[in-house]
């Protein structure tokens, strides 16, 4: 046992010497994460106070990370959210959207700056194009997607790009070579980039990455035949820290 | 010496212009001799200044030894016009404003001896003040004061006049004068910057023309650097195999004149737009503008050049179509989900702000956002007692159920004077511009078992349901 604690100890500081795991950044010698928060220059805030202060400031950049969920769960809002900080700055925002599902008009009410928005259209129509009947379909779909997002990312200036996945068939994300995260997430890396990537299911992460996990909503609030919102519960997960923290908002419908 | 040839209008021939309806004509461009009097004007002297494109000043010092006094170069001048079809009033003087004066005011040659300029103005009326190219407001001021040539208006106590009219009311009175206000300044001849090449045998295919289009692109830039220009608009044509001419125009989204830049957004078009045959020759042909200069701050994030940019665009453009990338916009319409697409250019008015600035506006509840199917799907919806109870379709993934809670209907309608009966799954021939149709409908807003909300309509033109997103 002994032995096997001094040879991760030997590990872990050969791969912190070599700077090939990000994650042990945030340990300290006594392996108890360090919750120094990173500079608020590093973060890029998400537009929600209270999902801010969980996240310690706000998405890290140069990272890759996600939001999960199932439908109604408040993906999208948070998704504009993060757009409506991003592009309120001045900063430029890009939407890489498969199965073009974005709705400007909702954005724009959500505060995004559309004129800093670039839209990257696929041509998937609905979630029913990435049937299994239609394989070759699904497999153009996402290989368009992936190059146009390695293409915005590898031309750099973007403070924010989304890979909106949230309506493509999980199954279908998983016959993607799994060393594509790895290539994406090599691209951001050292740059001010964040990548967010939606899904109904986990996708991938960077090492400092935070992946949200958006719980069911219970059919959104009524009151009297009055649609009031939905009530957005995430979860926030980092490596090696399955549960960071809890975050509970309101949207407004 | 100084030479001004001015060609009026065919509707204001020969005339006196000191009388007051020449004062009211302005050497307009639509004038016969526009640029044939710039190509005149260069046959003579190398130091051209083109005022307007009826009026051309030259500088002739030097041409007595060629041509003989300043008489015999003026009637060389009309007689060369003359060759051309142009019937130009010729003034020579000095001074260029003395000689650019007596041209709009006086047809025929006009040859004023050496000191003789004031003189020589003296007597035209204040109005031809207001067909110099500098203009005058002071005109009517001046005509109030009771003035009514410039010989009056140069014989006026310069200090008074400054002190009333500050120093435009000297730079006037100069003018009055037949005095230059600043040098000529030769123009140089616009030249078509363009490059064309003939090959020894066709080539077909990208790669090859690549290097191709590299031959061209890099002395053009050359040229380009040179005259301190960039390119806006690139023509090109290409004569195929086939004896056709394929011509294609690329709007640049900034002035640039990067060789690699350039070729590379040329064949990014071509990878989009395929030649029909292989090419024999090639012509590249630019409009220009001068180049961009770059002020760089301190304070605001940099943001990509539009030369990146535009490649960015390009290559995404290749990857996706041109109208599946852009800005979204939205647009002065209630139809549900109208916008258009228009061309990504950062917001260039934007300034933003340094990084890690605080966000003054956080909201803590943020507001709901909708995602839209592009293409409504169909649905069969169960009613009871005039509300939705349970939403299907036969779509995977999209099974639906029993309705948990609904708010609705909302009913709206529009552009009911086009064609009648909006079919939603003709949404992206809409979208698209081809066909515009109203719509007529009932929107409703449910919860379904599955726990998702979504919106749904019924089509009262055609009674049929449809989700149109789902609240997310």
């Amino acid at each position: 046992m002994a032995h096997s604690a001094l040879a991760r100890a030997d590990l872990e500081a050969l791969l912190r010497a070599r700077k090939l795991d990000r994650t042990l950044r945030q340990a300290d010698a006594t392996g108890t994460a360090d919750r120094t928060p990173l500079s608020a220059g590093n973060m890029l805030s998400t537009g929600l106070a209270l999902l801010d202060e969980r996240l310690n400031g706000g998405l890290p950049r140069g990272q890759m990370s996600e939001i999960v969920g199932p439908r109604s769960s408040g993906r999208t809002t948070l998704m504009c959210a993060a757009l409506a900080a991003t592009t309120g700055r001045g900063e430029l925002a890009a939407l890489v959207d498969p199965l073009d599902t974005f709705d400007p008009e909702s954005a724009a009410s959500c505060g995004v700056a559309l004129e800093r928005l670039l839209w990257l259209r696929g041509e998937g129509t609905t979630m029913g194009a990435l049937s299994p009947r239609e394989k070759g379909k699904s497999e153009r779909v996402l290989d368009h997607a992936l190059k146009a997002l390695n293409l915005v990312l590898q031309a750099g200036g973007f403070d924010l790009v989304v890979l909106d996945f949230a309506e493509v068939p999980p199954d279908a994300i998983r016959r993607l070579p799994f060393t594509t995260w790895f290539r994406l997430q090599r691209v951001i890396e050292s740059s001010r980039t964040v990548c967010l990537l939606l899904g109904l299911a986990p996708i991938a992460r960077g090492a400092e990455g935070v992946s949200i996990h958006m719980a069911p909503s219970p059919q959104g609030i009524w009151h009297a035949h009055l649609f009031l919102g939905l009530d957005i519960q995430a979860r926030i997960v980092r490596a090696r820290n399955p549960e960071e923290g809890r975050c509970r908002l309101t949207a407004r419908a | 010496m100084f030479a001004c040839l001015f060609q009026p209008s065919s509707q204001q021939s020969l005339f006196d212009v000191g009388t007051r309806a020449a004062e009211a004509s302005l050497p307009g461009g639509s004038g016969p001799g526009c640029a044939p009097l710039d190509a005149l004007a260069r046959e003579f002297s190398p130091r051209v200044q083109v005022h307007q494109d009826a009026l051309v000043s030259l500088d002739i010092g030097g041409l007595g030894r060629l041509l003989g006094t300043p008489a015999e170069i003026g009637s060389e001048l009309r007689r060369a016009a003359a060759d051309r079809g142009l019937h130009p009033h010729v003034a020579i003087a000095p001074t260029r404003t003395a000689a650019m004066l007596l041209a709009l005011a006086r047809a025929g040659i006009t040859v004023v001896p050496p000191g003789g300029e004031r003189n020589a103005v003296a007597p035209l009326s204040l109005g031809i003040l207001r067909q110099v190219p500098l203009g005058s407001a002071f005109v009517d001021l001046l005509r109030r004061w009771g003035l009514k040539t410039l010989g009056d208006l140069a014989g006026l106590p310069a200090r008074p006049l400054s002190e009333r009219l500050g120093q435009d009311g000297v730079m006037w009175q100069r003018l009055a004068r037949g005095e230059d206000l600043q040098p000529l300044i030769a123009t140089e001849p616009e030249a078509p910057i363009e490059e064309t090449l003939d090959l020894e045998w066709p080539v077909e295919g990208l790669e090859p023309l690549s290097f191709v289009l590299a031959r061209m692109c890099e002395p053009l830039s050359g040229r380009l650097a040179a005259l301190d220009l960039a390119a806006v608009v690139l023509h090109l044509s290409f004569r195929l195999v086939s004896h056709e001419t394929e011509t294609r125009e690329l709007q640049l989204p900034a002035p640039m004149r990067d060789p690699r830049v350039l070729r590379t957004l040329i064949l990014l078009h071509l990878e989009s737009h395929p030649l029909t045959g292989g090419v024999d020759r090639l012509a590249l042909r630019v409009d220009t503008a001068p180049a961009r200069i770059t002020q760089f701050s301190l304070l605001s994030r940099a943001r990509p050049f539009p030369e990146q940019m535009a490649l960015l665009l390009a290559r995404l453009s290749a990857l996706l179509g041109e109208s599946r990338v852009g800005a979204p916009a939205l647009i002065d319409s209630h139809r549900p989900g109208a916008f258009v697409m228009a061309r990504f250019s950062g917001g260039g008015n934007g300034v933003s702000t340094p990084s890690g600035h605080p966000q003054p506006l956080t909201p803590s509840e943020p507001h709901l956002a909708f995602r839209r199917f592009r293409m409504p799907v169909p649905a069969r919806v169960m009613m009871q007692e005039g509300r939705p109870v349970r939403v299907t379709t036969e779509r995977r993934r999209l099974d639906g159920g029993a309705v948990a809670s609904t708010v609705g209907p909302w009913r709206t309608s529009g552009e009911w004077w086009r064609v009648e009966g909006a079919c939603p799954e003709r949404a992206a021939e809409r979208m698209a511009g081809r066909r515009v149709e109203g719509w007529n409908r009932d929107e409703w807003d449910v919860a379904l078992a599955d726990g998702g909300v979504y919106r749904i309509h019924r089509d009262r033109s055609h009674d049929r349901w449809f989700i149109d997103g789902i609240v997310d």
